[in-house]
């Protein structure tokens, strides 16, 4: 079926719970904001940011503020086990909603020290990925990395991104639905497995929020 | 032979470093060799070695070669060396 096209202004910005391979994606909202502040300003965090500078409180409403009512961009908590263990996010280009953009940048960091360098650091990748391109219109994701950050460069490619540019700073990837699929099989099995005691897998549940917007 | 010692060969087949540098303490991300890709192959390798299906918690909590033995353990492998 052909996807009417559709400005942002006529799209409501749907708020989605996405759970997959052993975590859940839950909308950021004001409760979470001190916690996110808290892991940005972390030194290892911020120093592998593009804009690696402190983050205020005023600054981190002000952002909340603004990405509540912006369609080209949404923000996920990473919960594993009840624990809010980190931030996803997608990104378009800011004339587009992104339920029917074609090109989506996400970014990941993993806040609770306890995972970081984790295999289950890829889960929310996988789960929010899995979404894209089975739910959205998206054909391409896309990922910019600090040229010195090894582990994030190591995880793009497990997720089958290949590099396309090179910027002032920073080095793009790119992955279409074929090459995340044909490279993310072994992982996707591993972390989708269940508990001896437990039957069928689980598979990616996605529920719909209401929105303020 | 031992399951000490062949948990030690599998660390060591997997991530392609010799046999003398797989201590309890060597985690996952510590050492170039152990990055993600090398974490399936040595998953891969444990269960065929020792003949077990790792549960995702297991398979997300095998972090070092310590947790590698206490987690077989839990799938009844004998560590009694």
């Amino acid at each position: 079926m052909e996807q009417a096209p559709a400005g942002r202004s006529e799209i409501k910005k749907p708020c989605w719970v996405i759970e997959a391979y052993q975590i859940v994606l839950v909308p950021v909202d004001e409760t979470h904001l001190e916690q996110l502040r808290s892991w940005r300003n972390n030194r290892v965090i911020r120093a592998q940011m593009l804009n690696g500078h402190e983050i205020t409180k005023d600054q981190q409403v002000k952002w909340f503020q603004r990405i509540q009512a912006d369609s080209s961009e949404y923000h996920w908590m990473v919960r594993y086990r009840g624990e809010s263990i980190g931030s996803i996010n997608l990104r378009c280009r800011d004339n587009e909603h992104l339920a029917v953009a074609d090109t989506l940048w996400a970014g990941l960091y993993i806040g609770h020290s306890a995972y970081r360098g984790n295999l289950l650091a890829f889960a929310p990748a996988l789960a929010l990925y899995d979404f894209c391109f089975s739910h959205l219109t998206v054909k391409f994701l896309r990922a910019i990395v600090k040229p010195n950050n090894q582990a994030a460069l190591n995880f793009n490619t497990r997720l089958g991104y290949k590099k396309i540019g090179t910027h002032d700073d920073a080095i793009e990837f790119m992955v279409d639905q074929k090459g995340y699929e044909n490279t993310t099989h072994q992982l996707k099995n591993l972390l989708s497995r269940n508990a001896r005691s437990q039957q069928a897998p689980p598979i990616t549940s996605i529920k719909k929020q209401h929105s303020a917007n | 032979m031992s399951n000490t010692f062949k948990v030690v060969q599998v660390f060591a087949q997997a991530l392609g470093i010799p046999q003398n540098s797989v201590k309890d303490d060597l985690a996952y991300n510590t050492i170039q060799q152990w990055d993600s890709t090398a974490h399936l192959v040595l998953i891969s390798e444990i269960e065929s070695a020792f003949d077990v299906l790792l549960d995702t918690e297991d398979v997300i909590n095998l972090s070092s070669v310590a947790k590698a033995r206490s987690i077989l353990e839990k799938y009844e492998v004998v560590f009694d060396e």
